[in-house]
């Protein structure tokens, strides 16, 4: 992976380069020694079309095999462990996110369709504000719950070196952060940046070969919902519930607050991480405010969730669900440093993307 | 590895402008052509794939817009954008979900609409380096030009060889009726048609078109229960060649073309192509790139595809017949194109392409480029299991 920044040092097939040759390093690979890339960026936000014809090139692929996932890195994680399972040997996926040569909040707005949303401005702050204040209606979740979420993340992304930099906050600077869409303050929202992260994956007796101590997919699911806010109910997150369930599901696991040690969710806002909790099974349906609240997923509680910072400290778009994946791999080989969880052995990684969580993908990982 | 079937393929007719129908809809048309050609319900799909290229339907991610219209709330949903081969490479998601193991039916599905958008051409440029190459006007048609006279000069092909490649398109258009561009013409008339980029004229070059396509994969198990009639999976691949287009060695030969093709003749067990495989829709948006895809899957010698066209050996009754759909030269929805080369191989080894079926076809490719010549996908199918 590469640090993750405010972006505008280095061109986006630059940083793809960059991630990929230390993806490489890491593994003790040659370029040469990769079957195929599996991409993922968004076109628009690099402002160009057919950005995979720079990135996956320079991230190793030429003149070999290719897929780009014009969605989070999260989905090339599926689509590359599907591949895999039907042949393909050692791959790079690869995420590239830039946030920082386009205008972000303009860019979400054009997901919505012409006619009738895109007109009423809105954009992924603002459904992200319309999910959280529907979930307050319905559990009673508070603004200083959503502030313990900001203030947990900014710390951990302060101690993360692999995060942007960025300083821990108190709770009154939380509450004087500027109002972005009510009851979203600025702070609740991820932090756009610039970030590349890859992955080696690789079939079972290839991995082995290749890694000391390979980390190993679990668990996999993925679903979206329906696109039309006012079609779903807001105060859950219904697609990550559901890819969850298909996650479990594969990995066997009936108790995930028991027998999963390391959570990395990538939050859409401060609101969403509470209501991830609940879709993710550590705790009922209207608990998630009590969770925060009683210190459980900090670093030290019984559940860390985001003990990198998460998208409130960096959120280099498209690639912030595969940098979840990466810290959670760091988390399991013990290579995490100042945010390592003490004897992880399993972990769960989530993404969501589209307006309000719509799809979303999770997958559990364990180490031998 | 599982071995794979298409069970059933849909795809709407294209036009230049669907005003009549959102995104939505016209991908939800797509999905109910191919669930009505498979005698399913949407109910039966276990995960689905959607391709499209963004920017040209001036939507980020149509594909979160598109999801009730492809009937996929609460499934599993992939997105592929991969330039022009998105089509294909989004066929080919699908196929790796049902050869895994993780689906036992996956659909592919794409929706292109290119006509409310800004003029297609505009927008390609934007895939350009920015400092050296926009401001140029780069993009697609330079493409099909420089390929044109670097194959002009080196083995001698003529602008009645490409004329011919045009005419021949045409007429198959005329048979399918999905088709956009359908019309009548002789060499003379491509040959005097307005010159779009030398040595490139107007009917030489594609249109831009509105429309979706879906294809449905399942299981050997699945198909078995599912499908009298399934054509077979027999090998696909992928390639991407570096960005500058000035590092090719020579732009008369389509090499990353060559290679992918070695490797999916390889999977699908083809020793001779030119024999063994009887229709190949080709992806060939400009005239000047069939003559560069035949040589360069080894259809024919460097340099024999323009005199072997003149002879008709590649026409609708000749030795293998390319693009018997009219091809992309007649109907280009850019991101959903490779997904239509796919559905058109389909009907041929299933006997179902009406009135452009080539008599006892077996063994089809589906062909797709993309990017500024950096992208190619490909896929066999065969009447028969291999």
């Amino acid at each position: 992976m590469t640090p993750i920044s405010s972006g505008k040092k280095e061109v986006f097939y630059d940083a793809s380069f960059e991630a990929a040759r230390r993806t490489l390093a890491d593994a003790r690979l040659e370029q040469g020694a990769l079957d195929q890339v599996v991409a993922a960026g968004y076109d628009i936000a690099c402002g160009r079309t057919i950005t995979n014809m720079y990135t996956t090139p320079a991230a190793g692929g030429y003149i070999k095999d290719e897929t780009r996932i014009s969605d989070d890195g999260m989905f090339a994680l599926a689509q590359a462990w599907m591949r895999i399972g039907a042949g393909f040997g050692p791959t790079m996926c690869l995420a590239y996110g830039i946030s920082s040569e386009a205008p972000m909040p303009l860019i979400s707005s054009l997901m919505f369709e012409p006619l009738f949303h895109r007109p009423f401005g809105l954009y992924a702050g603002m459904a992200a504000a319309i999910q959280a204040s529907a979930y307050c209606a319905e559990s009673k979740a508070k603004p200083e719950d959503a502030a313990l979420v900001v203030m947990k993340n900014l710390k951990q992304g302060s101690r993360n070196p692999r995060s942007r930099k960025v300083k821990p906050v108190t709770e009154k600077q939380v509450e004087k952060s500027p109002m972005a869409a009510w009851p979203l303050r600025e702070l609740d929202l991820p932090n756009y940046s610039d970030g590349t992260v890859g992955l080696i994956m690789a079939p079972e007796h290839e991995a082995k070969r290749i890694s000391s101590c390979p980390i190993w997919i679990e668990g996999i699911g993925w679903s979206i919902d329906s696109y039309y806010l006012g079609e779903r109910n807001l105060a859950e997150l219904k697609s990550l519930s559901e890819a969850a369930r298909r996650a479990y599901l594969m990995a066997g696991i009936k108790d995930p607050a028991k027998e999963i040690q390391v959570f990395e969710v990538a939050e859409q806002s401060s609101y969403y991480e509470i209501m991830a909790y609940e879709a993710l099974g550590l705790i009922a349906p209207g608990g998630g405010a009590k969770l925060i609240r009683s210190g459980a997923t900090e670093l030290s509680g019984r559940i860390p969730v985001n003990p990198s910072g998460g998208a409130i400290s960096a959120d280099p778009v498209a690639a912030t669900g595969l940098f979840r994946v990466a810290e959670a791999v760091l988390q399991l080989q013990g290579r995490a440093g100042k945010v390592q969880v003490p004897g992880a052995k399993r972990a769960l990684a989530s993404v969501s993307s589209g307006p309000a969580g719509q799809a979303s993908c999770v997958v559990v990982l364990r180490r031998d | 590895m599982r071995r794979v079937a298409i069970i059933g393929v849909g795809q709407t007719k294209f036009r230049t402008r669907r005003d009549d129908a959102t995104h939505e809809e016209l991908t939800f048309e797509g999905v109910s052509r191919a669930l009505e050609d498979a005698a399913l319900s949407i109910s039966q799909i276990d995960s689905f794939v959607y391709g499209t290229m963004d920017p040209f339907d001036g939507v980020n991610s149509p594909d979160k817009w598109c999801v009730g219209g492809a009937g996929a709330i609460g499934k599993p949903y992939i997105k592929i954008s991969t330039g022009g081969t998105t089509g294909l490479t989004t066929g080919i998601a699908a196929y790796h979900q049902v050869a895994s193991g993780a689906f036992d039916v996956s659909m592919a599905v794409c929706t292109q609409r290119v006509g409310v958008g800004d003029d297609a051409q505009s927008i390609l440029n934007t895939c350009v380096c920015p400092i050296y190459e926009r401001d140029a006007g780069a993009g697609a048609i330079t493409i099909g030009a420089h390929q044109a006279s670097r194959h002009m000069f080196k083995y001698g092909s003529t602008d009645y060889q490409r004329a011919l490649v045009s005419v021949d398109a045409h007429k198959n258009a005329l048979n399918n009726p999905f088709a956009h561009i359908q019309v009548d013409i002789n060499p003379e008339d491509v040959m005097n048609s307005r010159m779009i980029e030398w040595p490139l004229r107007l009917l030489e070059c594609c249109p831009r078109s509105d429309g979706a396509c879906a294809v449905i994969f399942a299981s050997e198990e699945m198909a078995k229960k599912l499908c009298p009639n399934p054509a077979w999976v027999w090998g696909e691949a992928s390639i991407i060649d570096s960005y500058w287009w000035g590092e090719r060695p020579d732009l008369a030969d389509w090499d990353t073309l060559s290679l992918a093709g070695r490797r999916l003749f390889k999977m699908a067990g083809i020793g001779n192509p030119l024999k063994e495989i009887d229709v190949a829709e080709l992806y060939a948006p400009f005239t000047s790139q069939i003559l560069l895809e035949l040589e360069a899957l080894g259809f024919c010698g460097k340099g024999e595809a323009g005199p072997l066209i003149e002879k008709g050996v590649f026409k609708m009754d000749g030795e293998m017949a390319v693009t018997p759909s009219g091809g992309v030269l007649c109907t280009n929805p850019i991101g959903a194109t490779g997904l239509v080369r796919l559905t058109e191989a389909v009907l041929q080894v299933t006997g179902k392409a009406d009135k452009r079926q080539v008599p006892g076809a077996e063994v089809a490719l589906a062909h797709a480029w993309g990017g500024t010549m950096q992208l190619h996908a490909l896929m066999i199918v065969g009447k028969h299991k291999r």
